[in-house]
């Protein structure tokens, strides 16, 4: 099963053109996700999978589905590890 | 309803499109990065950065505001900034880098941002003659915060009470608890006053601020706040200059091809233009000639005076820097910087990103 992740609860978000700006209240940071790393964002914020987010980059950027998936795995991580993400127990 | 504001302003900076330090002079850079972003039309880094702030900005307003809400006792006014953003088509495309709150203690409302760990920015010293309390950082946040007793108001007349706008106020648009906004009749009419004292007409963005709010409330209910708060002359030429503006096929009004000529060509107004607004054209709007006389000497006066803390050579230096700017071509600047470079005390911008565009 692919995992799945929701916002924290401390980020907002707004668009910005075709990209994606994150605050992190909490910690007062922010972020600018780019065009491609905003639909696996608003994939993952929709209660999608790491998978479905996979293909959705494949079929709108149309980038390998290999490379997707890697670039898909490190996009989450920095996620996580920036505590903009947190994964939904199952 | 507010559709021909915002398709004036397309026309406006669609025919200064490639002027960056005009429109940002006139506050519609962020309108115009949106349109270029809209028609497909390439956006330099400078402008999308900008943009990204402004949305940082938008975010963090209804937190800080919460936040203050929590610290403070007593009606809190909100004023200008995110308040009027939430008439734009998108509120994260009206610059603003403070929050300015109208409250009937400033000074409490001060020492208790101060306790909280809010910072001055700047020397204190330059607000002991100003309309507000020196500005606050707020603490690891991108905003500034205003603390306000009383509106900015041309200094020939009086600024309504405190009370009287809170008995008319409304909740924020903000959404956020707690925190009041005046009535828009109201608010429309203070924006004026706060244009005319700064200016008067000094940006385009006040002038698109005020009309958007006006069109929420009927020209009756305008007319009769702006003669009840003795403002008639400079409500008529302000929204006459709104709609000369931004209006399709309006003819200029008479100041916008006289002495505020900076408005419609949307360049920086030259020193000596902006001087003749301050002392003498502004002033001039007086409903009696005997108090527009008063303020002209007022308005001169105050800025030769020496400053708090400002020794004679520096007195000297600056009048005469004064003097000398006020009868030059050269741009006046001041109002450049709309938007502050405060990027650093939010945090980096971290592009996490994927793909190929990443």
């Amino acid at each position: 099963m692919s995992p799945t992740y929701r916002p924290s609860a401390s980020v907002s978000v707004r668009p910005v053109d075709n990209e994606l700006v994150l605050l992190d209240g909490t910690r007062s940071r922010y972020f600018v996700l780019t065009p491609s790393a905003t639909v696996v964002w608003e994939t993952i914020a929709a209660a999608g999978t790491v998978a479905d987010a996979t293909t959705r980059l494949v079929q709108e950027f149309a980038v390998d589905p290999h490379v997707a998936e890697q670039d898909v795995a490190q996009l989450v991580d920095d996620l996580i590890r920036a505590n903009l993400v947190e994964p939904v127990a199952r | 309803m507010s559709d021909w504001i915002w398709a004036g302003v397309d026309r406006l900076v669609a025919n200064r499109g490639g002027d960056a330090a005009g429109l940002r002079a006139h506050g519609l850079h962020l309108l115009a990065a949106h349109r270029a972003h809209r028609l497909g039309l390439g956006i330099d880094e400078e402008p999308l950065r900008a943009r990204r702030l402004a949305a940082v900005r938008t975010l963090a307003a209804p937190p800080l505001l919460s936040r203050i809400r929590a610290l403070v006792d007593g009606p809190i006014l909100l004023l200008k900034g995110p308040e009027v953003a939430a008439r734009y088509p998108d509120p994260a495309l009206r610059p603003f880098q403070d929050l300015d709150l109208l409250v009937p203690d400033p000074g409490a409302v001060q020492r208790r941002l101060l306790e909280a760990g809010f910072a001055p920015v700047g020397c204190t010293a330059d607000f002991a003659r100003h309309h507000h309390e020196a500005p606050l950082r707020a603490p690891d946040g991108p905003l500034v915060v205003e603390v306000h007793g009383a509106p900015a108001w041309p200094d020939w007349g009086h600024p309504p009470r405190f009370g009287d706008l809170l008995a008319a106020a409304a909740a924020s648009e903000t959404g956020v608890e707690g925190i009041l906004a005046p009535a828009a009749a109201h608010h429309a009419l203070l924006l004026a006053a706060h244009s005319w004292v700064h200016g008067p007409l000094p940006r385009a963005l006040d002038l698109v601020d005020v009309a958007a709010l006006a069109e929420e409330c009927s020209p009756g209910t305008l007319d009769a706040v702006a003669r009840l708060w003795g403002l008639e002359r400079v409500w008529a030429t302000t929204i006459g200059a709104a709609v000369s503006l931004l209006a399709d096929h309006a003819p200029l009004s008479w100041p916008l091809l006289l002495w505020a000529r900076h408005l419609p060509a949307l360049r920086e107004p030259l020193q000596i233009e902006s001087r003749s607004a301050r002392w003498l054209w502004g002033p001039c709007w007086a409903p009696t000639p005997g108090r527009a006389v008063a303020s002209v000497a007022r308005t001169v006066g105050r800025d030769l005076r020496p400053h708090p803390g400002e020794g004679g050579s520096a007195k000297i230096e600056r009048v005469g820097r004064t003097l000398r700017g006020a009868f030059s071509g050269r741009p006046d600047n001041r109002t450049s910087t709309a938007v502050g470079p405060v990027l650093a005390t939010v945090g980096p911008v971290t592009a996490v990103g994927s793909g190929e565009d990443a």
